[in-house]
């Protein structure tokens, strides 16, 4: 064995690591008993690797963090509605939306016009079988301005009017996804209240929602949504903190 | 009928016990900070959940959450990449040693920022080796990367850290003690002679 291919391998080894009975290591060890500086200097380097690895293994992690975990695991592994915490919520935020879509639909809107009924119906098995499958993301970043264009570049509808106060929250990750042949995006986002969500839809004759220009404010258990029609786009923005805190961001 | 997998054996409030408060180390080495550690981590657990049963083999369980939050974090840093610098040290000059005693004096919070701080490709592979004792070949394996690179990787983010951890020294050094004779420490040489 060449000296620089020792002394690499002596570099490479982890700072507890118990080679024996390691062939490679055996010979290793053969070789350097034969040179007394590389020694030296190898077990110098050895005791400041264990300094390094044992000192940052001390590294506090947050306390509440486990209980964090443990909290986020609600839903049993296997169950078909299955998905982590976050999609959990957002796929809870979108079934609210879609109750709430439903009743508009039946009681509000159009009751006694079956085709309208129909339509809900349809629309309401479809965001269901969408609400069964894990809610992977396709881009995570901490910029809003990055998720809007991440969502634009991957052919998702404009964002450029969302309200210039929603520009200012804090990125967090979006998802694009076809929906009867649209592209539909998911965009979160971070402010001091809480996690919004915002579901933009390309047309504005394709979710069966009241909504006009300006935002209508719909409740639904711990959940509050804003919905508006912009430039012949759908824009619903869902959150679990209060109305006022949707409103801030008009 | 479902054969016998990894969750019927494993119970998920004792893996979490087993490996949080690691993987939550990691993530932070990875990312930097404290809320995307978190989230990593958090996020690496979700993922067991849902996708833990099919791993058949038990003992590679330490092997997929590691993995699983690498691969979490790359996605989180995916076309970001320039927020991250190359550090620019020479080759050349990667021969400097620092005494334990200086590590032993380190607080672990501030050695784990200080390990952040390294470029991301030297980053994966020192926080598996000095926080997990890893192999060249396990790292390897887990970052799907070839042995010949995390060798190189090791060496050159070994020299990195320890950059760091002599300026770090050496700016405590000279807080301590400002005089002429603090700043001729054997420490604060070996610092002036690693930058160059």
């Amino acid at each position: 064995m060449n000296k620089d291919k020792l002394e690499t391998l002596l570099n490479c080894l982890p700072p507890f690591a118990d080679t024996a009975g390691d062939p490679e290591w055996e010979t290793v060890r053969r070789e350097l008993e034969s040179d007394e500086a590389l020694k030296a200097r190898f077990e110098r380097e050895r005791a400041l690797d264990r300094a390094i690895a044992s000192k940052l293994k001390t590294a506090p992690a947050p306390a509440d963090l486990r209980a964090a975990i443990l909290a986020g695991r609600e839903t049993p592994a296997r169950q078909p509605f299955s998905t982590t915490p976050a999609g959990l919520a957002i796929a809870a935020m979108l079934a609210l939306l879609l109750i709430s879509w439903g009743a508009l639909t039946f009681f509000d809107r159009s009751s006694g016009q079956p085709a309208a009924a129909q339509a809900s119906a349809g629309f309401l098995g479809d965001l269901t079988s969408f609400f069964d499958r894990t809610p992977d993301y396709d881009y995570f970043s901490r910029n809003l301005t990055d998720l809007r264009r991440q969502v634009e570049a991957r052919g998702g509808p404009d964002t450029s009017d969302i309200p210039s106060r929603m520009s200012e929250a804090r990125g967090y990750r979006c998802r694009l996804f076809d929906w009867e042949g649209r592209r539909v995006a998911l965009i979160c986002m971070e402010r001091l209240e809480g996690n919004f969500h915002l579901f933009i839809v390309e047309g504005d004759d394709f979710v069966p929602l009241d909504r006009g220009n300006e935002p209508r404010f719909t409740q639904m258990d711990n959940w509050n949504f804003a919905a508006w029609g912009s430039s012949g786009r759908t824009f619903i923005l869902g959150t679990r903190g209060s109305r006022g805190d949707l409103e801030n961001l008009f | 009928m479902r054969s016998r997998t990894t969750n019927d054996t494993i119970d998920f409030e004792k893996l979490v016990d087993d490996y949080y408060a690691s993987l939550y180390r990691f993530a932070y080495s990875l990312s930097g900070n404290e809320a995307d550690a978190w989230d990593l981590t958090q996020q690496t657990f979700s993922r067991w959940a849902e996708k833990g049963h099919t791993l058949r083999d038990a003992s590679k369980v330490k092997s997929w959450l590691f993995t699983t939050l690498y691969r979490e974090f790359l996605k989180w840093n995916r076309q970001s990449k320039n927020i991250f610098s190359i550090d620019d040290t020479p080759a050349g000059e990667e021969r400097h040693s620092v005494p334990a005693e200086v590590v032993d004096r380190t607080d672990a919070s501030a050695l784990l920022d200080m390990l952040a701080e390294i470029d991301e490709v030297y980053r994966a592979p020192l926080s598996l080796f000095y926080l997990e004792d890893m192999t060249y070949k396990e790292i390897a394996a887990l970052l799907e990367i070839p042995t010949g690179t995390v060798m190189s990787r090791l060496s050159r983010g070994k020299a990195l850290l320890r950059k760091r951890i002599f300026s770090r020294e050496g700016e405590t050094s000279a807080g301590a003690d400002s005089s002429p004779a603090g700043q001729s420490s054997a420490g604060r040489t070996e610092i002036d002679n690693e930058q160059g």
